[in-house]
């Protein structure tokens, strides 16, 4: 009963004591974060104004002549993102590459090891900018970081850097992901150059796994015309339904009309989705001469290969429509952004 | 000896509240550096919109729709007009008996195609209608039978194809960096496969066209009651659950999971009425009865915000608060095998007990302490003053907790940023212990008599 009495009082008191606290500490610590916020923002406009003045007199920057202070990678970044986005002049991307080799490289370096991810994220980002020949183990090392967005960051710098050890890891992350994750990867595989089509490739020729080899055609997609100078017809003709499209779209992007004969064949698969693509293939290759073939899909008991049918019909323009009006069938008529929705998750 | 017992019994529920409140108050303490740290992280929340919109993972958001003509178009609008791009929208219409499908189809150009969704999770609804939209290429709508939402979020779960989705109830409204602030923290978090998301209460605030323009408290005093009872779990409770490895109760209306996690788990419980609590106790179990690489963290970010409408009445709260109790009783009592179960871990021996014997069982034992205190006045043995000052005491550790929260709000999301709604939530907290918690202890263990004696019910 002591106790309880006891309990009771000094509990009663030090609530009401810990509840004027909470309100002091409360008001100061919003202080705290308004200034720091501020002080923020003034680093923020010394440094734009600082980058300013030296794009306008086409000055180098070096570390000499930048305030240490300033050297703060999480507020650098956002800084010339926001200058590649609204400076297309010569005179910022003269001095960008110094800036980022001779300022942010070395923060880089240094924030990819810390604890905190935001810091490695940081680093992933400055990668992507730009790298050195030294970087790559670094870069790898990102790449297989646990938090998500520091590795789909560091694909990008990986995929920028461009060395095979590189391309493989992304290449081998990719094929774990499903094809729209994958999405998020081969974005970063715009305007790269042919040394990494030839790695893609190899990696093609290499691999048994079909998950990979699907994974490099939907890659490959990215570069015209390459010159297949391996038996594409095997993975065509393979059991897994995801190494077989793939195979099938790079094959009608890559042979082009060369590839007619093999779309055409394809179009009586009995595999709905094999003749959904090879119809979407036909309709990208404005193939006019396979459309008595493609006449005979419009019949076909899958609703989605009617579909694909009609949609390719009516891409060709005036012999497809023609073809269509000729033969007076009660065509299911869909607006194509319908069909479009559907069919490229295919 | 009936006095015997009834002072064993008082002992024994202050022994329960000394326990209780100590849990409490760790739970405060682990949340202030994780919704300190949730805030700070807003500061690089310039991240989501420096990668670009196609570089994010796609979402699809589920929204199971039963009778929602009045708000569903609202609902889908504000989707579309969030700011994070890549997201697709499956609306499952559940059977309506109004306009609801109807009012679908005009609004957004549905058009009807065959389905095509995958039997990943055995569902038992006739499909009556698959449709795409003319106008919103990530729009689709599924027509069914009228079933349970479990069943409805299934056949969802089936038809999606992309790696995250969000499930949300028809009558939420989003904040326009909702989904990219959920989708942040889980991009944020090694194998994170679910993350909850801060639900507020609409009520009281401004609404135009879809959008929440001015947020402020409700004077009606069960909203407000209602509001702190929202802060309190929302800002601390959750976020203090996340450093031991998550809550198991994550809100129905605004929590996003893998859907490979979904699928690995067999999807949502049917016939279960908790059914979003429920999910999560099973990814919580699956994960140390399988260590398998889809199931594993479970979070949440106080950052990603929605609001939701709540009972107006007494006799609509004590309806929702009703099934809650019966449902959570029923979710937790079927997985009685993590009790203080070592193969459990942290769940086992501290998450799982606390939610079973604190939040599920405390109003039973409230009920005990109040008739325990009538039976000891009654027999003259109640210490008066003593009494008196343990009940300041537990009133006073609910303000307590109430206006820590509030003041957690007002450094860091700041939802209630005017001086008179702080104010308001002071003096609701305070009356709050005076009748409505009592009202709330009733309902719940008239909930918890039904559930164990089934036909009973106050």
């Amino acid at each position: 009963m002591d106790l309880a009495i006891f309990l009771a009082k000094y509990g009663v008191i030090i609530e009401f004591s810990l509840i004027t606290l909470i309100i002091i500490i409360t008001y100061v610590m919003k202080m705290v974060y308004y200034f720091k916020a501020k002080n923020t923002h003034a680093m923020t406009t010394l440094i734009q104004l600082f980058l300013n003045e030296k794009i306008l007199l086409n000055e180098q920057i070096t570390n000499q002549s930048f305030n240490k202070r300033w050297k703060n990678i999480a507020i650098l970044i956002p800084i010339v993102r926001h200058l590649d986005r609204n400076l297309i002049q010569n005179k910022w991307a003269r001095i960008r590459i110094n800036f980022i080799r001779n300022i942010i490289l070395p923060l880089a370096r240094r924030a990819a090891t810390k604890k905190d991810w935001i810091m490695r994220y940081y680093a992933a980002e400055s990668f992507s900018l730009y790298s050195e020949n030294g970087d790559e183990p670094i870069i790898l090392n990102l790449l297989n970081d646990t938090v998500p967005l520091v590795s789909y960051t560091a694909a990008n710098a990986a995929i920028t850097y461009g060395s095979e050890a590189a391309i493989t890891l992304i290449i081998a992350k990719m094929a774990q992901e499903s094809w729209l994750t994958q999405s998020l990867y081969i974005q970063a595989f715009d305007n790269v150059s042919y040394a990494t089509c030839y790695i893609v490739m190899n990696q093609l020729k290499n691999s048994k796994d079909p998950a990979i080899k699907a994974t490099c055609y939907n890659i490959l997609l990215k570069y015209p015309r390459i010159q297949v100078d391996w038996d594409i017809n095997t993975d065509i003709q393979s059991a897994n339904m995801l190494l077989m499209l793939a195979a099938l779209r790079f094959i009608a992007h890559s042979q082009w009309r060369l590839a007619l004969p093999i779309l055409v064949s394809l179009l009586n698969d009995s595999n709905w989705q094999v003749k959904v693509v090879t119809l979407s293939c036909l309709k990208d290759l404005n193939a006019v001469d396979a459309i008595p073939q493609i006449i005979a899909s419009l019949t076909d008991s899958n609703w989605w290969v009617r579909v694909a049918a009609a949609q390719a019909l009516k891409s060709f323009g005036e012999p497809g429509e023609a073809a269509l009006k000729s033969l007076n069938m009660s065509v299911e008529t869909i607006d194509d952004n319908i069909a479009d929705s559907v069919l490229n998750t295919l | 000896m009936i006095i015997q017992i009834i002072t064993f019994v008082n002992i024994a529920v202050l022994i329960y509240f000394v326990i209780l409140s100590c849990g409490y108050i760790f739970l405060l303490i682990a949340s202030i550096p994780d919704i300190l740290k949730r805030y700070k992280e807003l500061e690089h929340a310039n991240i989501i919109s420096i990668m670009k919109s196609h570089s994010l993972p796609p979402i699809t958001i589920i929204i199971p729709a039963y009778n929602e003509e009045e708000f569903i178009c609202e609902m889908v609008d504000s989707f579309l007009d969030n700011d994070y791009s890549n997201i697709f929208i499956i609306i499952v219409n559940d059977g309506s008996t109004d306009k609801t499908l109807e009012k679908l189809i005009e609004t957004y150009d549905l058009n009807p195609v065959p389905p095509m969704i995958e039997q990943k999770i055995k569902t038992t609804a006739t499909i009556k209608g698959y449709y795409l939209s003319k106008l919103y290429k990530n729009i689709t709508l599924i027509d069914k039978e009228h079933t349970d939402r479990s069943d409805t979020v299934n056949i969802a779960v089936n038809a999606c194809r992309t790696p995250l989705i969000m499930n949300v109830d028809a009558d939420t409204l989003i904040e326009r960096n909702a989904i990219s602030s959920i989708v942040f923290y889980m991009l944020t978090r090694p194998d994170m496969v679910a993350a909850g998301g801060a639900v507020y209460i609409i009520n009281g605030c401004t609404v135009e066209d879809g959008k929440i323009v001015d947020t402020k408290m409700s004077l009606n005093p069960i909203y407000a009651f209602q509001t702190c009872e929202y802060l309190r779990s929302f800002l601390f409770s959750k976020s203090g659950w996340n450093s031991l490895g998550g809550s198991l109760s994550y809100s129905g209306a605004f929590t996003a999971f893998k859907h490979a996690s979904i699928i690995e788990v067999g999807g949502y419980a049917i016939n279960n009425l908790a059914q979003d609590f429920e999910i999560i106790l099973r990814l919580r179990a699956y994960k140390y009865e399988h260590r398998s690489r889809n199931v594993n963290r479970v979070g949440y970010t106080p950052a990603a915000m929605v609001w939701t409408d709540v009972p107006g009445t007494l006799k609509t709260y004590w309806g929702q608060r009703f099934n809650w109790q019966y449902a959570i009783l029923q979710s937790l009592l079927s997985y009685k095998k993590m009790l203080f179960n070592p193969k459990y871990g942290i769940v086992g021996f501290f998450t799982y007990p606390f939610f079973l014997f604190g939040e599920a069982l405390g109003a039973i034992v409230e009920f005990i302490a109040y008739l325990s205190l009538a039976l000891s006045l009654y027999l003259g043995i109640l210490n008066v003053y003593t009494a008196t000052l343990f009940f300041i005491l537990c009133w006073g550790f609910l303000i307590f907790l109430t206006i820590m929260t509030a003041f957690l709000n007002f450094i860091t999301f700041n939802k209630y940023k005017r001086t008179r709604d702080l104010l308001l939530i002071l003096f609701f907290s305070v009356i709050e212990g005076i009748g409505f918690r009592q009202f709330d202890v009733l309902c719940r263990v008239s909930a918890t008599c039904a559930y164990f004696f089934r036909s009973f019910r106050f």
